[in-house]
């Protein structure tokens, strides 16, 4: 059990990888930044969607039947 | 036996990570294409002093030294300096809006797949390299501060009153 939790953590370790500095453009663009307005109402709409299909069991702040009237 | 074992995967594991050295470069020499679709060699610029600045659109410090080097290429550029700046972004509309927004008086060239700063194993962006009247590289600047802005120009001042060999 412990030789596996080693092995497993080892290659964790290993499964790093570099991002060189010229390549960080990707890591850049908005949908990145928890802080975006786009991203942040995009989050906002998907738990709506959430909200509404589960709606026997709001998690979301959002009390609702489940008709997708809301 | 065991620990052998452990040593051997830890070293594995922390190769992933490990960083270059980077290569003491004497020249540095590559042609990429401009803008405007012509091939663009450090080269071409025998006998002047050129600096090569590795930039990117999404890169903040990149964006606040262009107006400085500006500055500096219509200060010296009757004396030999060039200035040519990399674009390591892989998207060329981006750069397009970006020179479109803030036009600049030198040459833009274009390495999205980044094969320049992957031979140079560049650390930091934006890195400048001065090359001098002899096609040899002086100084490497990473980086860029305002506090930057003295010694980028004394290294160019000093390259400009160095003679041709």
């Amino acid at each position: 059990m412990r030789w596996l939790a080693l092995v497993m953590m080892v290659g964790a370790l290993g499964a790093c990888a570099e991002v060189k500095p010229w390549q960080r453009g990707p890591l850049t663009h908005h949908s990145m930044d928890p802080n975006d307005k786009a991203t942040q109402l995009a989050g906002e709409f998907n738990a709506h969607v959430f909200d509404v299909r589960e709606g026997c069991k709001p998690g979301g702040g959002f009390a609702g039947g489940g008709c997708g009237c809301n | 036996m065991r620990r052998a074992v452990i040593a051997a995967l830890l070293s594995t594991a922390a190769c992933a990570s490990t960083p270059k050295s980077a290569p003491q470069a004497e020249t540095l020499e590559f042609e990429l294409p401009s803008t405007t679709g012509a091939a663009v060699s450090p080269k071409s610029f025998a006998g002047k002093v050129v600096l090569v600045d590795f930039w990117a659109t999404w890169c903040k410090p990149c964006e606040a030294s262009f107006p400085f080097y500006d500055e500096l290429v219509k200060k010296y550029g009757e004396q030999g300096f060039v200035m040519l700046a990399v674009s390591v972004d892989e998207d060329d509309d981006a750069v397009a809006r970006f020179l479109e927004a803030k036009p600049v008086s030198f040459t833009i060239l274009r390495d999205p797949a980044g094969t320049v700063p992957e031979r140079l194993d560049l650390k930091t962006m934006p890195t400048a390299v001065l090359i001098g009247r002899d096609g040899a590289v002086k100084h490497i600047h990473e980086g860029f501060v305002e506090e930057d802005r003295a010694a980028i120009t004394r290294m160019v001042e000093e390259q400009l009153g160095a003679t041709d060999p």
